[in-house]
């Protein structure tokens, strides 16, 4: 447990780190950084009702993203493979399949798809 | 062009792919060059013309250093021709406008400003060669004999718009001979899907909630909400741009081809430097290989290696325009230090801790 714990706080003390560093980067005006940091650490208001409607819609995307960030899918791919099993095999091609396919359908409706590195 | 889009995904691709796989081998880079001049050209017929002139010389001083293998003198002279012709394009599309608005304000001219749009894929251009005619002229790999291989891998259009940098070194031999293979076919198919839906699925999605939160005003911003906004940028910076990485390795895998990682999941690291060693891989490296090293490193004793995080810094920083990447690159060349080698270790470390969170605390507040 004392192994574990400096791990965990450093953990989350890189992640709180890397997130107002995303701050920095996402505002090119440094009084709206100033302010947005300001707003996720001294704020009189916790929650209300606009931020309670984004994390309804969104949490579920929300979630995703962060299982995603993390090697789940690699280790449970890899732990798969070693049992070289074919039901796997067949769900995940079909898996694949499920993605290409709603993506396409997400390129037709949505709008949104913005084109991020023409700054570089 | 870009690779989340219905006419890349349905035609161009389709098209491009039996066209690949039918004509025999040695016409497979043809049909690379063609693909990438059409995929080019979709959006930025004007770069063209420029990339294919610095292909020309890059090939040509490759060439000429080889010559002149044995004089340090004469080979010198062509690899200063070739970096700085093409860091003077760079600089051009990157920094005219900017540099002219600075002296505007400097000294109270109204010179018009250019409004030149950055071709893409300028800067991930120049790094290919660059690495190229820095390494032949190191002699760490030999220069290409045929041009038509050079303009293979200078145009390669799975890379040109995000990455990952592409060294002449790791695609050489597979310039010559693909290694095209149903596995590999196969693989690169699942990773180019896996990288589409990080895109579409994941990074557009979060992104509309980001452009939501994002215009939301100060005071109408709740704690929560303010976390969410940041987490969900996040969420859409690693997804778009791991997800377009993710496709061009997928892609250069189903063509034969072989790219280098560009991330390794980032947001588990438990320090900024491994966070900065897990992100956007083939620049850090670009930059400590090119650079860094090549400039003494942490050889020439502490002084000379401040001088050189400082430089590196710099130059990242000013590729980026933003203080971020300037603040965690120099993070992750601090942590280059090989403490045992220096006696004050713990000093150091601790003053090295110090700067940075110095550092840190001046951008944030500032």
């Amino acid at each position: 447990m004392l192994e574990k714990l400096p791990r965990i706080v450093s953990h989350i003390y890189s992640i709180i780190l890397i997130l107002v560093s995303w701050v920095i980067f996402a505002f090119e005006d440094l009084s709206k950084v100033g302010e947005y940091i300001k707003a996720m650490f001294i704020n009189n208001l916790i929650y209300d009702k606009q931020s309670i409607y984004y994390l309804q819609n969104y949490i579920f995307i929300i979630i995703i993203g962060i299982l995603c960030s993390v090697p789940l899918w690699k280790k449970i791919k890899e732990k798969m493979n070693e049992k070289n099993s074919k039901t796997f095999e067949i769900l995940s091609s079909l898996g694949y399949m499920a993605i290409f396919i709603l993506s396409t359908a997400s390129l037709v409706t949505d709008s949104f798809n913005p084109f991020l590195y023409f700054r570089f | 062009m870009v690779f989340s889009s219905i006419v890349f995904l349905y035609i161009f691709l389709p098209i491009m792919l039996l066209a690949y796989f039918i004509v025999p081998s040695k016409f497979k880079n043809a049909i690379m060059i063609l693909a990438s001049l059409i995929f080019f050209a979709w959006g930025e017929i004007r770069y063209i013309f420029i990339m294919l002139l610095l292909a020309v010389m890059d090939f040509w001083c490759g060439k000429k250093i080889t010559q002149y293998e044995n004089s340090k003198n004469k080979k010198i002279i062509f690899l200063f021709i070739d970096v700085g012709v093409n860091l003077l394009i760079l600089f051009f599309f990157k920094y005219a406008d900017f540099i002219i608005s600075n002296i505007n304000s400097v000294t109270g001219f109204s010179i018009p400003l250019l409004h030149i749009p950055l071709p893409i894929g300028v800067s991930f251009n120049t790094f290919q060669s660059l690495s190229y005619i820095i390494d032949v002229y190191r002699g760490t790999v030999k220069c290409e004999k045929s041009f038509y291989n050079y303009l293979t891998y200078t145009t390669l259009f799975p890379q040109i718009i995000a990455g990952p940098i592409v060294r002449y070194e790791t695609v050489d031999e597979e310039l010559e001979t693909k290694n095209i293979s149903l596995i590999n076919f196969s693989n690169g198919m699942k990773r180019f899907i896996i990288g589409l839906g990080k895109k579409v699925l994941i990074a557009n999605q979060v992104g509309v909630l980001w452009n939501n939160i994002e215009t939301v005003n100060y005071g109408e911003l709740s704690l929560l909400l303010s976390w969410i906004g940041i987490i969900s940028f996040a969420l859409q910076i690693y997804f778009d741009f791991s997800g377009y990485s993710d496709m061009a390795i997928g892609l250069a895998q189903i063509f034969g081809m072989k790219f280098d990682e560009n991330f390794n999941y980032p947001y588990i690291s438990k320090s900024i430097t491994e966070f900065w060693r897990r992100w956007h891989i083939t620049l850090s490296s670009w930059f400590r290989d090119y650079i860094y090293i090549p400039l003494g490193g942490n050889r020439k004793g502490l002084l000379n290696q401040i001088r050189n995080i400082l430089i590196v810094w710099f130059l990242t920083g000013a590729w980026h325009r933003s203080i971020l990447e300037f603040y965690i690159m120099g993070s992750v060349l601090w942590s280059n230090f090989n403490y045992r080698k220096i006696i004050f270790a713990e000093s150091v470390r601790k003053i090295t801790s110090h700067c940075k969170s110095y550092l840190f605390y001046n951008i944030n507040f500032s």
